[in-house]
């Protein structure tokens, strides 16, 4: 089950900055990696010529630097973000071949700070999907069992850390693809505030849900990669001024006298009890750092999947009208009229579940349905926002629950029924709805030897305690470190 | 959308909405597609057990409205890796069929 103690990033830069090792070799070394592990699928591409490029600039440059912390460290970068020069395909036959003239913006803050990127990691066609079968380049397997997903949407940079191909990567979370995969995979990844890393790059499924984050093997990583990818950006319009300081700094004796929420409505019946009973000790661990466990309750929750996936289709639909084979992408051949063109393209370029959910996007935004469906979601999204901070105002200043229902689950097993895979994402949907950050670190096994998350849910603009807790169960406990053989 | 009704979305339903999303299901996979579309949406209708009265919408998680920005243009110098992508091109000009014809409708 458990094996070596896994390198963090954040030890990879202190070597770095120590010159006990070069980038170049660190680089080499993770080429070879993703070599021998191609069965995984965690890359749909791997640039190779550029990667040991930068890395040798990086090395006549010195290692990292209080103005450069990330100089010489190679990351993976889902490939939903756009990077100038290189090719983007959101996992999509529809964008086999886009050559992006810009690079996404967090991305660009990332490489600013002196990282720089070793492939583009595999994804759910658009970001859509909670177990990266929907990929059209191939299916990706969990490092830990192979024969089993290693969750979705941002599942190849979940293996491609779970696999030590990189220390560091990025991903999409608009319904929990960055918590999910993290925890199925036993890696850390954060979803941020709303708002507070930059969308221009990002290739947008839900606009209103859709945030980059960081996702790597200890929540110290994440915290210095956040708060580097983070920062108003005026070309995105819901970029938010927010200060951002050294989350990687985590706060002092943070868990003396918190307040931990446990929602009860998160006790249903249909969880794992090794998924509980590993929670359950995460609980513990932290009230023995001195704090203390609150029973909350968050009434709208059993509504928020609904709500949801009435929310992010309509969204998509919206958002991937634009790809219609005029000025970008796969174009349908022989065809004789503008209509065709649309209909043929975007047929042929997209995949089943991208089909579905724009065809439920359409459908519950079509004259007569808005009010009934698109409308009354949003409401339903107001209350289920309300009942965060409304818990937060009064009751906890973290909240903490399972990142999932279950443990990962079989390749296959769940593509029969699109429903029974929405409902696995009970736990991670609400506070995607909320706007408000979110994280999942590992905290155990089953006795299946796969990987446990634990989910901590805080109130918007508060990463820095978030991360602070964070990094403080991740000294006392050491299941982040734990690689599969 | 009445409470009591069960939603379902037919095949001709279903041929419909995809014209409105510019997608064409094939024949063979439109009963399934049928099908997947009234389980989701009949799980939707649950929405309706919610009293949200008083209750507004929600569409940005942090009440913003707008982002303005001074009416200033820029000027783009990578026009050209732009049109690279382009499928159909003639010179500047995105290449596509007949848009105004006696048979489109």
């Amino acid at each position: 089950m458990s094996e070596s103690h896994r390198v963090t990033l954040t030890d990879t830069l202190e070597k770095l900055s120590k010159k006990e090792i070069s980038s170049v070799e660190l680089t080499q070394a993770l080429l070879e990696r993703i070599e021998e592990h191609t069965s995984l699928g965690a890359f749909i591409s791997v640039d190779r010529e550029s990667a040991l490029r930068a890395a040798k600039a990086a090395d006549e440059l010195g290692g990292p630097t209080e103005e450069y912390p990330l100089r010489g460290a190679p990351l993976g970068i889902k490939d939903i973000f756009t990077i100038e020069g290189g090719v983007t395909t959101c996992g999509s036959k529809f964008l086999e071949g886009y050559s992006s003239p810009f690079t996404a913006t967090c991305v660009e803050n990332l490489f600013n700070a002196g990282a720089f990127s070793l492939g583009k990691t595999n994804l759910d066609e658009f970001a859509m999907g909670s177990s990266n079968e929907n990929s059209a380049y191939s299916v990706v397997q969990n490092p830990w069992d192979t024969t089993r997903v290693p969750g979705g949407s941002s599942g190849g940079s979940a293996a491609a850390v779970a696999a030590d191909l990189c220390q560091g990567a990025l991903g999409t979370d608009t319904g929990g693809s960055i918590r999910q995969p993290a925890a199925f995979c036993g890696i850390s990844g954060l979803k941020p505030t709303y708002g507070r890393i930059s969308r221009y790059g990002l290739i947008a499924f839900g606009s209103s849900l859709d945030q980059a984050g960081p996702m790597a093997v200890s929540a110290k990583d994440c915290a210095l990669l956040a708060r580097l990818m983070a920062g108003y950006d005026r070309k995105d319009s819901t970029s938010v001024k927010q200060p951002v300081t050294k989350w990687e700094e985590p706060l002092e004796n943070i868990c003396s006298g918190l307040r931990i929420g446990v929602p009860k409505e998160y006790l249903l019946t249909g969880i794992n009890p090794e998924v509980s009973q590993r929670v359950e000790e995460a609980i513990q661990q932290l009230e023995k750092l001195g704090a203390t466990r609150v029973e909350v309750s968050l009434p709208h929750t059993e509504y928020a999947v609904a709500t949801y996936y009435v929310v992010a289709p309509a969204e998509a639909s919206s958002n991937l009208a634009r790809f219609d084979g005029v000025r970008y992408g796969q174009r349908a051949t022989n065809i004789t009229n503008l209509a065709d063109l649309y209909t043929r393209s975007r047929s042929e370029g997209f995949g089943d579940e991208v089909q579905l959910r724009i065809l439920i996007g359409t459908y519950v935004l079509s004259s007569g349905y808005y009010d009934a469906y698109y409308k009354k979601a949003q409401k339903v999204r107001t209350l289920i926002q309300r009942d965060f901070h409304q818990t937060f105002q009064n009751d906890c200043d973290i909240i903490i629950c399972p990142t999932t229902p279950d443990t990962a689950f079989g390749i296959g097993e769940k593509t029969a029924d699109p429903l029974q895979m929405y409902l696995a994402d009970i736990f991670t949907i609400p506070a995607s709805l909320a706007g408000i950050p979110a994280m999942s670190i590992p905290c155990g096994f089953d006795s299946q030897g796969l990987p446990v998350g634990l989910q901590l849910i805080s109130p918007a603009w508060d990463e820095h305690r978030l991360l602070s807790v964070a990094q403080a169960y991740q000294r006392e406990t050491d299941w982040h470190l734990q690689s599969p053989k | 959308m009445s409470n009591s009704k069960n939603i379902v979305i037919d095949t001709n339903q279903v041929k419909k909405i995809a014209n409105l999303a510019r997608l064409t299901i094939p024949e063979e996979r439109t009963a399934l597609v049928s099908e997947r579309l009234t389980n989701i949406l009949s799980y939707i209708k649950q929405l309706n057990e919610v009293d949200t009265d008083e209750v507004e919408p929600l569409s940005h998680v942090h009440g913003a409205v707008n982002a303005y920005r001074e009416d200033e243009s820029e000027e783009y110098e990578n026009k050209e890796q732009i049109l690279a992508n382009v499928p159909e091109r003639s010179g500047n000009f995105i290449k596509v069929p007949l848009v105004i014809d006696q048979e489109s409708h």
